[in-house]
């Protein structure tokens, strides 16, 4: 090797050099930054924040008490887009089961109206919103498109429902205003649900027993939930606990769970409606103990658990209880059947004190929303109609997405539900007629991303032993707040 | 006896050791391949053993083959080999000809463009991550193999570089001539250099095959949709998936998708060694 | 035919087909896919990605924020200069060991024997396939707490370690990883060791230098350009380490593998904060830039060069 290729790689890096400097020379000035470090206004817009929470308790409180006997018979019309023909896009979300049951249903809804063309996109989860914030960027997103509870950041580009439900081209005969509520937000209906959600506990019981520790009363609280935890660990030499949403324990569940009337978002997405980090800090403390004692997993082995309901510890019989969805329940039954480790059963989330709220609601798991600059947002419409109406399709779906809003398919699947099945349906018709959940908001801001990986961070931190709970608390908020000032 | 006792057992240590650090280094990927006829069970309480103390169970392959999301491997596989196939044949025709301009060509602003190459040699793929994202966005093409493929269209610096160093090994007496008897430069090169090129197109060749088959960033950036997924991207969501709760069918595919890598070491070895020597040194 | 043309090439004018033939008009055709891809695909990104770095850029609205996110990356995010902190620490522990590795197997294989091609290409086969996803999730595999690792020490009689839940711990995994592909480095070296006249060892064996004299008063001086251009290379791949944090631990625990391109691509990619992404490439940009000029400085001192007229 001769110089004269040292030096044709030194030429090259210098010229990264010279074509770096025009980047560096902004990183480096600090005058900027004593400008535009300010206080974040935490106050601002708060009455609108108030005014928006209403709204939506309003929603949530004329609707309650749908009867559930009463089913009406849905008429699908005979021809959609007056027999002209038409293809539109549709797009979810989901695993290898929901993939094939959906592509069937977008099949018979072919068959029924010829002169209509579905083009599917499936994906999964990561994916698909990678895709949906380029689509929304370049003004062409699908026609009709899965969406979770983080319709905020998509409001601009949804139709309000509300008319195709009123000319009945949606027809909600047979749906609970209540559950239709579980997608109205920000004075508009986002989005029809597809199944609707409530977190749950799912705990082995011959674990329990084996410790000799009493079945989880309706009104646990978290102090009880980390004797169960330490008991089970002591006894059974596994996890007492596997997974819990530590993001939703501590702060979008936690913080409503106190009596103060809380949420720990604002409902209108700008910001934070806690004033002070406190509300995290006993949640943080918990996790800091469980996981000292051995009773929780620590970061290194959630991270080799997965994220599906087959791979939680409590399927694979190294946890006794673990926080979970309660469409998560029957598929991690079943793994924990087959892999022989006990029978598993549900109880309700712990609370901040017994008697105080319990802090969360049923929620939509998914909905269908209809893109506002669709060319063909009846046929849409009627599409999500025969979606969350037929029975032959709902035959197909089978309940995947939760339990189904309406009560003519809750009662077509009944006869063939499971005693475990029925008891989560049952689970979350009861968590869905609480009081108190009404005044837990289901929005997910942009932000809750970012957020939801610094809480994950300071929980490692706290973990490892370099900070306390309170200083993780105070950074989690710290962050959080400087995240809607961006 | 022409040997002394003390250099055998100078030569049995040698063989003892290097051979020994040899076998500790392959043995990750012997572990993978047996690893792909256990049961879970066996995996997770018996990690210690190498060989499988609950049976040998060929099932997970079948289970493992099954795939994500209705789409067999064979799925995943046709596509790693679509996207390295296109990738490595643009590599060659691309590199070969900016090789052949800028070793044998002597044309305004070469040295320019030659220094240019060595930096991009040296560019971190990441800072262009984000904006080349948007461009293939606008031009709707992010779900497809295009922003996988294209850049490759266009000539690979690794590859050109290596090719310029095989190029000044070839005589200049035979361009001359041939130039001399009229053959025009375009003719020089595919009747000349191109195939006196040949070892050199064969390490490009088999490199850039197996690192587009390997390469993860791209497809996990650019392919959403299961049907378009390569084998490295399905691995790792059917690993996130299932693989963590069927370990033997995920070693399986593992071991799989590593087939074609293999191959090509058996095969190519010699050429392997050779391009990758040839890029550090001469010049 | 040719040549007639060429005789008349200085008294007409030059026809559309004379013209391809000279030498300006060949180079920049056979140049053309590279020219316009770095025009294209290089430099157009770059200039994007640097004005994107000045806008909140999140795919939907570009607003033109000024530096604000360099002064956020300097001031205010404490999770970049962890990131940068643990990317130096990562290419500190790996990069030495992999070369000193790869540099001590060359050495030990330069005997031109069968055997010695054979230890070659074992000691070559993880490189070739250490940096896909199958040897990423067997590491993964490897490491976790029920893991093979944990296993022989556990039969050995040592506590299991928590590899990739410990964040003191989890670089060394990640580490190794990158030293088990000490094969091409390897390669490279062996054919520099090649290149050193067997007449040097001669004359110093006469002198009576013994082989570690020899090693440190021969083969390092001059395979030192080699070891530059090695040491070079695996510092820049290095700082891009990617599909390891990526898939073995996600980034954590507490960030401790949140490498610098992994932290990239969750601003950009999973926050969409496409605008900042783009400001801590062009910081990752010019560090990297810094640490290879530094290595160049510094590689004055303790790089030889052959004079070019030894023989």
């Amino acid at each position: 090797m001769k110089a004269k290729k040292v030096m044709a790689l030194m030429m090259a890096s210098a010229m990264a050099v010279s074509m770096a400097a025009c980047g560096s020379d902004g990183g480096t000035t600090t005058k900027a930054a004593d400008e535009t470090t300010k206080a974040p206004e935490t106050t601002k817009g708060s009455d609108e924040t108030t005014k928006a929470a209403d709204e939506t308790t309003k929603a949530a409180e004329e609707t309650k008490g749908g009867e559930e006997g009463d089913i009406k018979e849905v008429v699908f019309p005979e021809k959609v887009n007056n027999g002209e023909d038409c293809t539109i896009r549709f797009a979810w979300w989901g695993g290898q089961t929901r993939h094939e049951r959906t592509e069937k249903v977008v099949e018979m809804f072919m068959e029924k109206y010829p002169n209509v063309t579905i083009t599917t996109e499936p994906s999964d989860f990561d994916g698909y919103f990678q895709k949906m914030a380029t689509l929304v960027g370049g003004g062409d997103v699908w026609d009709v498109f899965q969406l979770g509870n983080n319709w905020a950041e998509y409001t601009d580009i949804i139709t309000d429902l509300t008319p195709y439900i009123e000319d009945g081209t949606i027809n909600t005969d047979n749906i609970s205003d209540g559950f239709l509520a579980t997608t109205y937000d920000l004075g508009k209906q986002m989005e029809i649900s597809l199944g609707t959600n409530a977190h749950v506990i799912i705990y082995n019981a011959d674990m329990f027993a084996e410790a000799g520790l009493d079945e989880p009363a309706e009104n646990w609280t978290w102090e009880d939930y980390e004797k169960c935890a330490e008991a089970l660990k002591e006894v059974t030499g596994e996890y007492g606990s596997s997974s819990l949403e530590e993001f939703y324990g501590a702060c979008t569940v936690g913080v409503p769970q106190w009596e103060d009337g809380l949420n720990f978002f604002k409902a209108d997405n700008s910001g934070l409606m806690i004033d002070k980090p406190d509300y995290m800090v006993p949640f943080i403390e918990m996790i800091q103990r469980m996981t000292e004692s051995g009773a929780y997993p620590d970061r290194g082995a959630l991270n080799e658990m997965g994220t599906t309901p087959e791979q939680n510890f409590v399927a694979t019989g190294e946890a006794a209880m673990t926080w979970a969805l309660s469409n998560q329940v029957i598929a991690m039954a079943k793994a924990a059947e087959e892999n022989g480790v006990g029978t598993l059963k549900i109880a309700t989330l712990p609370r901040h004190s017994a008697d105080g709220p319990s802090g969360y609601a049923v929620k939509s798991s998914q909905g269908l929303a209809i893109y506002n600059k669709t060319k063909y947002p009846d046929v849409c419409a009627e599409f999500i109609n025969f979606f969350i109406n037929s029975p032959e399709a709902n035959q197909v779906l089978a309940g995947e997405r939760g339990v189904p809003i309406t009560s003519a398919v809750r009662a077509a699947i009944e006869p063939s539900l499971s005693e475990l099945e029925k008891s989560v349906y049952d689970y979350v018709g009861m968590v869905g007629e609480w009081e108190d959940s009404k005044n837990v908001f289901i929005n997910e801001p942009s932000q809750q991303n970012a957020i939801k990986d610094e809480f994950k961070n300071q929980l490692d931190k706290v973990n490892a032993g370099s900070i306390t709970a309170e200083e993780a608390a105070k950074n989690v908020f710290d962050f959080a707040n400087d995240a809607f000032t961006r | 006896m022409g040997m002394s006792a003390k250099k055998k057992v100078g030569r049995f240590c040698y063989h003892l050791f290097i051979g020994g650090f040899g076998l500790l280094m392959i043995y990750p990927v012997l572990w993978m391949i047996i690893g792909s006829f256990k049961n879970n069970n066996d995996i997770m309480n018996h990690s210690a053993n190498f060989l499988p103390t609950l049976g040998w169970h060929m099932e997970n392959w079948a289970n493992g083959w099954k795939g994500y999301s209705g789409y067999s491997f064979g799925t995943f596989f046709t596509n790693s080999l679509i996207v390295a196939g296109i990738a490595t044949l643009a590599t060659v025709i691309s590199s070969s000809m900016v090789a052949y301009a800028l070793a044998r060509i002597k044309f305004k602003g070469r040295k320019i463009w030659f220094s240019c190459m060595l930096a991009t040699l040296m560019l971190p793929g990441q800072v262009i991550m984000i904006p080349q994202y948007m461009i293939y966005n606008s031009i709707n093409a992010v779900g497809t193999f295009v922003p996988l493929v294209l850049p490759h269209f266009f000539g690979q610096a690794f590859f050109i570089y290596q090719m310029m160093q095989f190029c000044q090994g070839i005589p200049r007496e035979l361009d001359e001539a041939a130039f001399v008897d009229g053959c025009s430069k375009y003719r020089i090169y595919s009747r000349i250099i191109l195939p006196l090129l040949k070892p050199s197109i064969v390490t490009t060749l088999i490199i850039q095959f197996y690192w587009k088959w390997d390469d993860y960033m791209g497809p996990l950036i650019y392919l959403s949709r299961p049907a378009t997924w390569t084998a490295s991207l399905a691995l790792k969501n059917f690993a996130d998936s299932s693989g963590q709760s069927d370990y033997g069918a995920m070693f399986a595919m593992a071991t799989l998708s590593l087939i074609p890598v293999f191959l090509i070491f058996l095969i190519f070895n010699r050429y392997l060694v050779e391009g990758i020597s040839s890029t550090g040194l001469k010049g | 035919m040719k040549k007639k043309a060429n005789a008349a090439l200085a008294a007409q004018p030059k026809t559309f087909k004379q013209r391809m033939q000279s030498d300006n008009a060949v180079g920049y055709v056979f140049a053309a896919p590279f020219i316009i891809g770095f025009i294209c695909l290089t430099i157009f990104p770059m200039g994007l990605s640097l004005y994107y770095s000045l806008t909140n850029y999140n795919f939907v609205h570009a607003d033109f924020i000024g530096l604000n996110n360099y002064v956020r990356m300097f001031t205010g995010d404490s999770r970049f200069w962890y990131s940068l902190w643990r990317t130096f620490l990562y290419v500190i522990l790996a990069v030495p060991l992999k070369l000193i590795f790869a540099l001590l197997v060359a050495f030990f294989l330069t005997r031109n024997t069968k055997i010695a091609s054979l230890y070659r290409a074992v000691y070559y086969l993880p490189s070739l396939v250490g940096g896909s996803v199958a040897v990423a999730l067997v590491w993964k595999q490897m490491f976790a707490r029920k893991g093979m690792i944990n296993g022989i020490l556990g039969a050995i009689g040592i506590d299991r370690l928590n590899w990739l839940g410990d964040k003191n711990l989890v670089l060394f995994p990640l580490a190794l990883l990158t030293v088990w592909q000490f094969g091409s480095s390897m390669i490279i070296f062996a054919a520099g060791l090649k290149e050193i006249p067997t007449s040097y060892y001669e004359a110093a064996e006469i002198d009576g230098a013994s082989s570690v004299q020899r090693f440190f008063k021969i083969t390092l001086p001059c395979l030192s350009p080699v070891i530059l251009y090695n040491l070079v290379m695996q510092t820049i791949t290095g700082f891009m380490v990617f599909t390891q944090a990526a898939i073995i631990t996600q980034g954590g625990p507490a960030d401790a593998t949140n490498f610098i391109a992994y932290y990239i691509y969750t601003q950009g990619f999973k926050y969409f904060d496409m605008g900042y992404g783009s400001a801590i490439s062009w910081v990752m940009l010019v560090v990297i830039a810094i640490v290879t000029l530094i290595i160049f400085k510094t590689s004055k001192k303790w790089v030889f060069y052959e004079a070019g007229n030894d023989d």
